[in-house]
């Protein structure tokens, strides 16, 4: 898995290539602790690279939602594939999730 | 012929990097592919991470055999181990009435197994594990 992390203004984009599973979680964990203790509070995950994400992956999501949260910040999904959105149903987390097709509209989505 | 695969593989996590290239392989010779290629990964990977993580007082030093075979209606894989006795048939479904601040994070893999294979069956016999999954693929 590669993380490749930039910034669109006041958001943070991390755009994850590769699996996300239970050997990689920890290293998009860790990325994403890293950024909200350093003050990040408006996060856009970019899954357009991800082909698997199992409860490991999911699991490091909501963490991150529930500390970004925490703070009044927001967490924001985009450009998941249709076969992976399942899960995120399966599991109720596409009501927790703000989940948008691509960057520009979860972008856009962000308050001014 | 159908096709089949056997696998023994360590209790130990990174063994899920090669349990799921060796069944990426099968599934491609069986010509399963997306969504039910994805579900078949996702419940082997997590019911065997739960027996790495919980059959075993450590991870490491014991083995855990997966096998899996093409017949004409699916897919149907079974998962043997020598472990503490373990159904997770038993495992109770994730509360999905709390607040997702305050929801527990985990407890969700076999919840993903339950919803999307056709079958899950637990059986404990001469003190062996054994689970049977099994997915429909019309």
């Amino acid at each position: 898995m590669h993380i490749d992390v930039t910034a669109a203004g006041s958001v943070t984009v991390l755009k994850i290539d590769g699996r996300l599973d239970s050997n990689t979680s920890k290293e998009l964990e860790d990325t994403v602790m890293g950024l909200v203790t350093s003050g990040t509070t408006r996060l856009l995950m970019d899954f357009g690279g991800v082909d698997y994400i199992n409860s490991s992956g999911l699991r490091v999501l909501l963490m991150a939602f529930q500390h970004l949260k925490k703070d009044g910040g927001l967490l924001h999904l985009c450009d998941i594939k249709d076969y992976m959105r399942e899960v995120f149903e399966i599991s109720g987390y596409n009501e927790i999730f703000s989940i948008f097709p691509g960057q520009a509209e979860a972008l856009a989505a962000f308050p001014e | 012929m159908s096709e089949q695969l056997s696998l023994r593989i360590d209790n130990s996590l990174p063994e899920l990097d090669r349990l799921h290239s060796e069944v990426e392989c099968f599934l491609a010779r069986c010509a399963v592919t997306g969504r039910e290629a994805y579900h078949i990964q996702l419940a082997l990977d997590e019911l065997v991470t739960n027996v790495i993580c919980y059959a075993f007082e450590k991870e490491g030093g014991h083995v855990i055999d997966i096998s899996l075979e093409r017949g004409p209606d699916g897919v149907d894989m079974t998962i043997r181990d020598e472990g503490k006795p373990f159904n997770p048939l038993l495992a109770p479904t994730p509360d999905m009435d709390i607040s997702p601040e305050k929801r527990r994070i985990g407890g969700l893999g076999i919840h993903f197994a339950r919803s999307t294979m056709d079958r899950l069956a637990y059986d404990r016999i001469n003190g062996m594990n054994i689970l049977h999954i099994s997915k429909k693929i019309i």
